[in-house]
Order: structure tokens, then C-alpha cells, then sequence
């Protein structure tokens, strides 16, 4: 392919003088000696060394973690009360596309600078997280249940919204502890909440017996997004507040 | 003066943790990362705290690095990562000097530039991100349009185009008689 500029001589001129962009010794030793405080020299901490663990390690501890906390979140719960073996076969389909979205999900979230990600697969990954469970919280006749009494009033959706928003919560931090910048990027953070919106519907889902479709859609379903909102607002408000 | 290849140092650096290896790659390395980052921020220190920041990802990503793959374009996807993570950081602080289209490179330049320096920072300056990221890997940095792909996650055929765009602009404004 031809290159226009090739022997335009600004570019050349400039090419040169930052090719010269000199580093004394004195000033390499000085910066190499701060750079091995923070990394060579230094006893890792618990944090250093899970976010010094390579990406396959660090995806199957978050995997891990997860788990254990969704468990945790079940048993507070307890499981809904029409929970059978033939209920526990229907929501099993629905449950495998969430944690498949959610694990992949993950994996792009932890991915370190040393990968190049494409801005489709960082879009990709954001959303599988927040929209998978949005979708098929959707989908008639996925989620068997009941139908809300008009009774129940707002108790209900109150009750799955914080339970839900609590499981995306941990699980996002879960997933942001274990990447490894300093600051997680906001595409990170909006990752990580999907993550945690995919755990707080199927948490939800397996101790709530309610499907009506409003509920499933913005109890079950939307915490992820409500989460991601909240948390890029107040990494923005920090930003702001940093300056 | 250690003669091992870069991804004989990283083995030992990886598998056998030797201290020794991570700071050869560094001083081999600092040096040509702190013009790649200069070129595009203008400011020694803050290129300086960029360089860091790069062998920072080297060290937490290092068991990451395959073995059998090249040490070099690897460093290189770090430190372009790490100059998008600051450009992105900036365009959130509206204090930081940008030029009035919103790109994300800061306008300030070295305070040695001759007036063709000023006329390649100007004429790079109306490139959009991704073909300025192009051109500082391919045209100031020596890498092939393949590695470049690899390096910022775009294909190859998208490289090209932005490169042929991207040299098209520079040479209409660089040709034109004020660009100076």
C-alpha cells in the first residue's frame, strides 16, 4: 500500500527528534527504583496476588466466588416453595443462557492491558450483562410461577428489587477486585454489574415464585442495569471530586 | 550488558521471578516507550508516569505472557492500552487541555518543537483516535499493519484503511502552503 507522507520531511524531522527522546541513567535508576517498590520489591498483598494470577486462575476464582456467594444468597432466602425437581428442569435452559452470559461476560471483564480488545467485543461483553437477563426475564412461559395477588401490593417487588440489587452488588465487586487496574474503566464496571445482574436473577428467581412480567422484568431482570447506573454515576462523581 | 532475548528475560522473570530480568527489559525498553508516549501527550512527566505505569501491567499481567510469543508487541498492547485508559481519563476532566473537536490528545507540545513539529502535532491533531493510533504505531514506531492489528484489536483490512486515510489527511495538510 502506498503511504502518502512517507518521505514528507516534517514527519521525518519529527520521527527523528522523538526517536532521540533521551533517558539519562540517573533518571532510569530513579524510576526503576519507584517502579520496583510497587512491584518487584514489595511483598504482595492477598489483592496483589490475586490480580498478579494469570486470567484463566482468576477467571475460575471469580467463577468460584460467585457460586459460593449466589449459595449464600439462596440459603438467606431459602428456595421458593413450589421448588420441584420438574420446576428445577424448566428453569434449568434459562439458567444455563444466563451463566454462559455471565461467564463470558467475566472473562472479557478480567482480560488485562496486555490484551486488545475490539470496542464490539467490549460492547459484546456489556451487553451480555446487562441485557441477557432483561431478555429473558422477557420471555413468556420461560419463568413457571404465579401470579401476584393485587394484595401483595409493593412488598414484593420492594423485597426481590433489594434482594436482587444486593446480589449484583457483590458479585460486581467480586469481579472488579479480581481485575487488575488500579481504577476499573467504566466499560468495566458496566461488565461487572451485568455479571452481577445475571446472579441476582437467577437468585431471585429460585427463591421468588412470582412471574408476572412486570415483576420479572424490573425485580429480576433490570438490577443489573439499575446497578451499572448507580455505580458509573458515583465513579463519575469521583472523577469529578478528584479533579 | 545482558544479551538473553526479550522473551528469554521474561521467562526469567516469569518461571524463576528474577528481579534482574524485569529491570533489564525496563531500562532496555524505557527509554523508546517514553518517546512513543511523549509524542502523544507533550508533557516529560506525564510520559514518564505512562512508562511506569506500562512495566506496572507487565508485572501484574506477567504470567499471561505465552510462552513462544514475542515480548515486544506484547509490551506494546500494554502501553497503547495504558495511553487510551489516560486519554479516556482526561475526556471525563473537561480542565485538561484538549483542542476544541473533542480529541483526546492534549494540545500541548514539547517546548523544544521547531515549526514543523508544531505543523505534524497540528496535522495529527485533526486525525480522528484510531487513525492517530495507527499512524504513531506504524509511522513512528516501525510496526507492520499485521502487528498493529494484533496490538489495538481491530483487523487487518481496518488497519489498512485507517493508515491510508489517516496518510491522505497528513499529506493535504501538511502540503498546504501555512502548514508551517
Amino acid at each position: 500500500m502506498t503511504q502518502p507522507t512517507d518521505h514528507h520531511p516534517h514527519l521525518e524531522q519529527d520521527r527523528r527528534h522523538f526517536d532521540d527522546a533521551a533517558l539519562p541513567s540517573a533518571e532510569l535508576d530513579a524510576l526503576f527504583a519507584a517502579l520496583a517498590e510497587e512491584t518487584v520489591d514489595r511483598t504482595p498483598s492477598v489483592l496483589d496476588r490475586v490480580r498478579e494470577a494469570s486470567t484463566p486462575a482468576r477467571l475460575a476464582l471469580v467463577v468460584a466466588m460467585v457460586t459460593v456467594l449466589a449459595a449464600v444468597l439462596l440459603n438467606a432466602q431459602g428456595l421458593r416453595p413450589d421448588m420441584s425437581s420438574e420446576l428445577a428442569a424448566t428453569l434449568a435452559p434459562g439458567f444455563l443462557v444466563l451463566a454462559l452470559a455471565a461467564t463470558g461476560t467475566i472473562f472479557v471483564a478480567l482480560r488485562g492491558f496486555e490484551t486488545a480488545l475490539s470496542d464490539t467485543t467490549r460492547r459484546g461483553a456489556i451487553a451480555a450483562g446487562l441485557l441477557v437477563p432483561l431478555l429473558v426475564s422477557a420471555v413468556p412461559g420461560w419463568w413457571p410461577g404465579i401470579n401476584l395477588p393485587p394484595e401483595a401490593g409493593w412488598a414484593p417487588a420492594i423485597h426481590c428489587s433489594t434482594w436482587g440489587a444486593a446480589s449484583a452488588v457483590l458479585t460486581m465487586l467480586v469481579v472488579l477486585v479480581a481485575q487488575r487496574a488500579d481504577r476499573p474503566a467504566p466499560w468495566r464496571i458496566a461488565s461487572a454489574a451485568g455479571v452481577g445482574g445475571g446472579v441476582g436473577f437467577i437468585v431471585q428467581t429460585l427463591t421468588c415464585p412470582a412471574h408476572d412480567l412486570s415483576h420479572m422484568l424490573f425485580s429480576h431482570g433490570a438490577m443489573g442495569i439499575v446497578v451499572a447506573a448507580c455505580a458509573l454515576a458515583i465513579s463519575a462523581s469521583v472523577s469529578l471530586v478528584e479533579r | 550488558m545482558d544479551e538473553r532475548t526479550d522473551e528469554q528475560l521474561m521467562q526469567a522473570y516469569v518461571l524463576e521471578g528474577e528481579r534482574g530480568a524485569y529491570e533489564v527489559l525496563f531500562r532496555r525498553y524505557a527509554p523508546r516507550l517514553k518517546g512513543f508516549f511523549l509524542r502523544s501527550v507533550g508533557d516529560e512527566s506525564v510520559a514518564l508516569d505512562l512508562v511506569q505505569k506500562t512495566f506496572l501491567h507487565v508485572h501484574r499481567a506477567r504470567k499471561d505472557f505465552r510462552q513462544g510469543s514475542r515480548f515486544k508487541p506484547w509490551l506494546y498492547t500494554i502501553a497503547t492500552n495504558v495511553k487510551r485508559e489516560l486519554f479516556r481519563r482526561r475526556r471525563r476532566k473537561p480542565e485538561t487541555q484538549l483542542d476544541p473537536t473533542s480529541h483526546p490528545m492534549p494540545i500541548t507540545e514539547p517546548t523544544s518543537s521547531t515549526p514543523e513539529q508544531r505543523a505534524v502535532q497540528r496535522a495529527l491533531l485533526q486525525l480522528n483516535d484510531g487513525q492517530r493510533e495507527v499512524v504513531m504505531l506504524h509511522w513512528y514506531e516501525g510496526w507492520s499493519f499485521a502487528e498493529i492489528a494484533e496490538m489495538v484489536g481491530a483487523s487487518h483490512s481496518a488497519v489498512k484503511v485507517r493508515a491510508h486515510r489517516a496518510y491522505k489527511v497528513l499529506r493535504e495538510i501538511l502540503e498546504e502552503p501555512t502548514s508551517a
